[in-house]
């Protein structure tokens, strides 16, 4: 009874700091239609520079924690809203996710960069130290502390949304943007008053959360998890459901730890830590969707041009001489860099056919390529070709399981669910030391690193690291003319179909859900391939090589030259090995080049095309032959989305598929 | 549409030379609103096809069409809510192309939307409490309001959306009034109503009028409407075929659905 009331009283606390992130992160996403991935970062960076004034410079507590949340938090707010969020409004979900995602990135890199990750920065909690019993139990004064500002933000928010004119204001916007300026109102307002506000939570969150983990960046920034979970549970609509399902990962979590035999039972050890996040994906798959905001298809402003084989080819050739002219005027280190960047570049090639065709946004090809590096390394001894084939099956064989409960999200919440699965491999899965799949043990990483060897063909044995190097490179092309491929092919047709407008493909009779699989598992395997060279290259590999956060980076470079196109790929890949090469000369560099992908990704709201489509498209102004243009922008109207497997079971015969490439504005035969 | 139809929607047509005793409010031959060629679609698809209208100054001034002809999409236009792509927009003397629906709504534009106007998970009190650019205390807003909706002040804790559609549509009705504006649009008042209640909304939009307001009201049953309003035009696919004042239009009306217009 004692343990029980213990624990029941530390899940509450816990649970009043989810409440208060995940309450900041429904307001501002009500109010203004965009998810924000970063505010955990937010949180995280609160609580770097609450520390900073607090203890580095010894301000009183009460001083430090005016500033942070209530000035500094705010204005933040206000800028991201002013400067990025609001131009957001008719950018497609990827492109609204990968601005948050940039922003993330950008916190985080700054505060490696301004907070030495190397020095242990103690973070006592408020007046630690007395304590009261509650029931006989003890409980320290922070605890008390902590639990009383929960309930004092979920009553303050309540008081605020229903009492005050701008909660007024805020509520309008959230039933009726469009009515709230036909009122005269300003929506917009409403808009930045709730990412500061959304801000200010996320701050205070940081901070009460900062003395039970250690003040560490990804850890704090990560955390937000728990707070999407809670959040999903309320819709990322109802403030007071959030609250119930913040007070449930709370509970659950405490328990866990308190009951679970995890002294005996060695897997168990991790598995508290992952509870929100299968809290999270249970509720994303649990609750009624319909109803859900995010996710309705709109008209992006994205167009890409088609891309031919003579292209390919020739861009193939050339990007293979240059690794070969190339190699040799590298030194090692910047060799190694441009090898990972070419490798994380195949990677990300796998979110071509994914993201940039077929309008589904992931978070967990890294965690794909992760299993293709433990496959790879399991399966060399069976001979090279087997072993690349074989990553490639068996992580396209996981994402086809793992994307069969996600196969009816779409958009925000496929992303979310695809998070969580990253997270879930993260803290669970890579830490366990095997696992055991029809009699064949699999050793993982638990808590160290894997050896790989080099794939080791016959014109290739032994590859050199130069040797190594054109062999990315060809790789690259060899996997990129595939996709090329895909592209011209019908099912190219249809990704395009399903990303421009769901409701239509549906109506033509296309059967999304074995597109939707397909392309996942594609993707997968792709992402398994790249993650087996990406093991090969470094010989010696760690689970970090494949968390959920190295997924970000990834994807914004992808994002800025031109996910829908292999070339915007490329891009990619070079921008990651040229960061990482630079990065490498000097600690400055490195804090920098950690910066920048945030800045790209920023960037992102701006041209939403990526640089490869941009400089196609000026080209293409000037008068040049350039690449034929096809419009993105549907015929067909934009209708509600309808229930994804709503679509008949015939396939598309010529006819419809005549109707297909019209309303998509594709030249038949072309 | 031929260019010989689109002659009947020159000015003169529409602007009523001889004031039928009706329109009660109308304010003298200024016109409020004056498109010329205006032009509007989705996308690349052109859904407004070059629009000529002169709206007089007070009265009702009816728009009929057909499913689709494009009459949301030229309230939506005019509100600032949807991009004008050509022509010009002339309201009160001003162009107001590229106008902000919130600063149109300043300046004593209010537009009821089609389906709702309300703002269905706020009480009838919140709905009427937002508007506040007026200078005018929400309180006495609400007084006034009730005052001339005394059936919305007994819903007053009541989420608009749980009312009936008829007290919705006439709680949209107050919402705008007590905007005090200039230039009423209502878009498809009587939109899943019974015809005792649209013809009670549209008395409530009469007496509207009566006070000074110009009303332009989107309609697609024309009897209701015809018997209230100043003048009328017709809109097919996105071009003006036929305008004058509402006996007019309501005779030639019914050979124009069936698509023999006469010239
Ligand atoms: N959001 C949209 N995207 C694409 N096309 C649209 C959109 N809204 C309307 N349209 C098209 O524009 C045309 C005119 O639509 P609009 O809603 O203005 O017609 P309407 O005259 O109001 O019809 P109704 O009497 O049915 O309300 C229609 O063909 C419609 O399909
Ligand atoms: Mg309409």
């Amino acid at each position: 009874m004692h343990d029980l009331i213990a624990y029941t009283i530390f899940g509450l606390v816990t649970a009043s700091i989810y409440a208060i992130a995940a309450s900041g992160l429904v307001v501002t996403y009500t109010t203004s239609g965009v998810f924000n991935l970063a505010h955990g970062a937010t949180g995280m960076f609160g609580a770097f520079v609450y520390w900073q004034l607090r203890f580095a410079w010894s301000w009183p507590a009460w001083l430090a924690l005016l500033i942070v949340v209530g000035v500094l938090a705010p204005l933040f707010g206000c800028v991201i809203e002013k400067t990025l969020m609001r131009n957001l409004a008719d950018a497609t979900e990827a492109t609204k996710l990968a601005v948050t995602i940039g922003v993330l990135v950008a916190l985080v890199g700054a505060a490696l960069w301004i907070w030495d990750p190397q020095t242990s920065r103690p973070f006592p909690a408020f007046y630690a130290g007395s304590k009261v019993e509650i029931l006989g139990v003890p409980v320290t004064s922070d605890q008390l502390i902590t639990v009383g500002i929960g309930v004092l933000c979920a009553v303050g928010l309540r008081v605020l949304l229903y009492r005050t004119r701008i909660g007024l204001d805020m509520r309008a916007v959230v039933d009726d943007r469009s009515l709230v300026l036909l009122n005269g109102g300003r929506p917009d307002r409403a808009s930045m008053f709730s990412w500061a506000l959304g801000s200010m939570l996320a701050s205070l969150a940081g901070i009460l959360i900062a003395p039970y983990l250690q003040l560490s960046v990804i850890p704090l920034t990560l955390l937000v998890v728990n707070a999407y979970a809670a959040a999903v549970i309320g819709r990322l609509r109802s403030l007071s459901m959030t609250v119930v399902g913040a007070v449930i990962i709370g509970l659950l979590q405490s328990y866990a730890v308190g009951y679970l035999p995890t002294s005996t039972v060695s897997w168990l050890q991790r598995l508290p830590d992952t509870i929100p996040i299968i809290v999270l994906f249970i509720a994303l798959l649990v609750l009624p969707h319909q109803r859900l905001r995010g996710g309705a298809s709109r008209r992006s402003r994205e167009a890409f041009p088609l891309p031919t084989y003579r292209l390919a080819l020739i861009g193939s050739a050339i990007v293979v001489v240059a690794a070969i002219v190339v190699g040799p005027l590298l030194g090692t280190q910047s060799l190694f860099s441009m090898s990972s960047g070419l490798a994380l570049g195949i990677i990300g090639l796998s979110l071509v056919p994914l993201v940039g065709y077929g309008g589904q946004i992931s978070l967990c090809q890294m965690t794909y390529a992760g299993i293709g590096a433990v496959v790879w390394a399991h399966a060399t001894s069976r001979g090279n070709l087997l072993g690349l084939v074989l990553a490639f099956v068996v992580a396209a064989l996981v994402g086809a399981i793992t994307a069969l409960p996600a196969i009816r999200l779409r958009g925000l919440y496929l992303a979310l669910a695809t998070a969580a699965l990253a997270q879930f491999c993260d803290t669970f899965v890579f830490g366990l030391s095997s696992v055991t799949v029809f009699g064949h043990t699999i050793p993982l990483f638990g808590f160290g690193s894997l050896p790989a060897s080099r794939p080791n063909f016959p014109l290739l044995r032994e590859a050199s690291d130069r040797t190594y190097f054109v062999l990315l490179a060809a790789i690259f092309c060899i996997v990129g003319i595939g996709i090329v491929a895909l592209r011209r092919s019908r099912y190219g047709r249809m990704l395009l179909a399903m990303r421009e407008s769901p409701a239509a493909c549906a109506m033509l009779g296309l059967r999304l859900t074995t597109v939707k699989l397909g392309v996942f598992s594609l993707s997968a395997g792709i992402a398994g391939l790249g993650g087996a060279l990406l093991a090969g290259l470094s010989t010696q590999f760690a689970p970090d090589a494949f968390s959920f956060f190295q997924n970000l980076p990834l994807l914004l470079l992808m994002m800025a030259g031109g996910v829908a196109m292999v070339s915007g790929a490329f891009f990619g890949a070079v921008a990651l090995g040229v960061f990482s090469a630079v990065g490498s000369m000097s600690t400055l560099f490195n804090r920098a080049a950690s910066v920048l992908p945030g800045l790209v990704g920023v960037g992102l709201g701006e041209q939403p095309n990526g640089v490869v489509a941009d400089i196609a498209a000026g080209l293409a102004k000037l008068g040049r032959r350039g690449a034929r243009r096809e419009s993105a922008a549907p015929a067909v109207a934009d209708a509600e989305p309808v229930w994804e497997w709503s679509g008949l079971d015939a396939p598309l015969n010529k006819q419809e598929l005549a109707i297909l490439d019209t309303a998509l504005g594709v030249k038949a035969g072309v | 549409m031929t260019s010989s139809s689109m002659a009947t929607a020159s000015p003169n047509g529409v602007h009523p030379t001889a004031e039928p005793e009706r329109a009660a409010g109308t304010a003298g031959p200024e016109p409020i609103l004056q498109l010329s060629d205006l032009r509007a679609g989705y996308g690349a698809i052109e859904v407004l096809h070059g629009i000529d209208l002169m709206v007089p100054a007070g009265g009702i001034f009816a728009v009929l069409g057909p499913n689709g002809a494009g009459k949301s999409t030229l309230l939506k236009v005019l509100a600032g809510l949807h991009p004008v792509s050509g022509g010009t927009i002339v309201m009160a003397g001003r162009e107001v192309n590229r106008a902000r629906p919130d600063d149109l709504a300043r300046s004593g534009l209010c537009l009821i939307p089609e389906g709702r106007g309300v703002f269905a998970n706020l009480t009838v009190e919140e709905n009427l409490r937002l508007i506040t650019h007026l200078g005018a205390r929400p309180a006495e807003i609400e007084e006034r309001t009730y005052a001339r909706f005394p059936q919305l002040a007994v819903r007053r804790k009541q989420v608009a959306g749980t009312m009936s559609g008829g007290e919705q549509q006439m709680l949209a009705l107050a919402r705008s009034v007590a905007t005090d504006p200039g230039l009423l649009l209502i878009d498809e008042l009587s939109m899943g109503l019974a015809p005792r209640i649209v013809e009670m909304l549209y008395e409530l939009v009469a007496e509207i009028a009566r006070t000074g307001v110009t009303v332009i009201a989107v309609e697609q049953f024309a009897r209701t409407i015809l018997g209230i309003a100043s003048s009328a035009v017709v809109i097919t696919t996105g071009r003006v075929v036929l305008a004058g004042l509402p006996d007019e239009v309501e005779s030639k009306l019914s050979g124009l659905y069936l698509g023999n217009v006469a010239d």
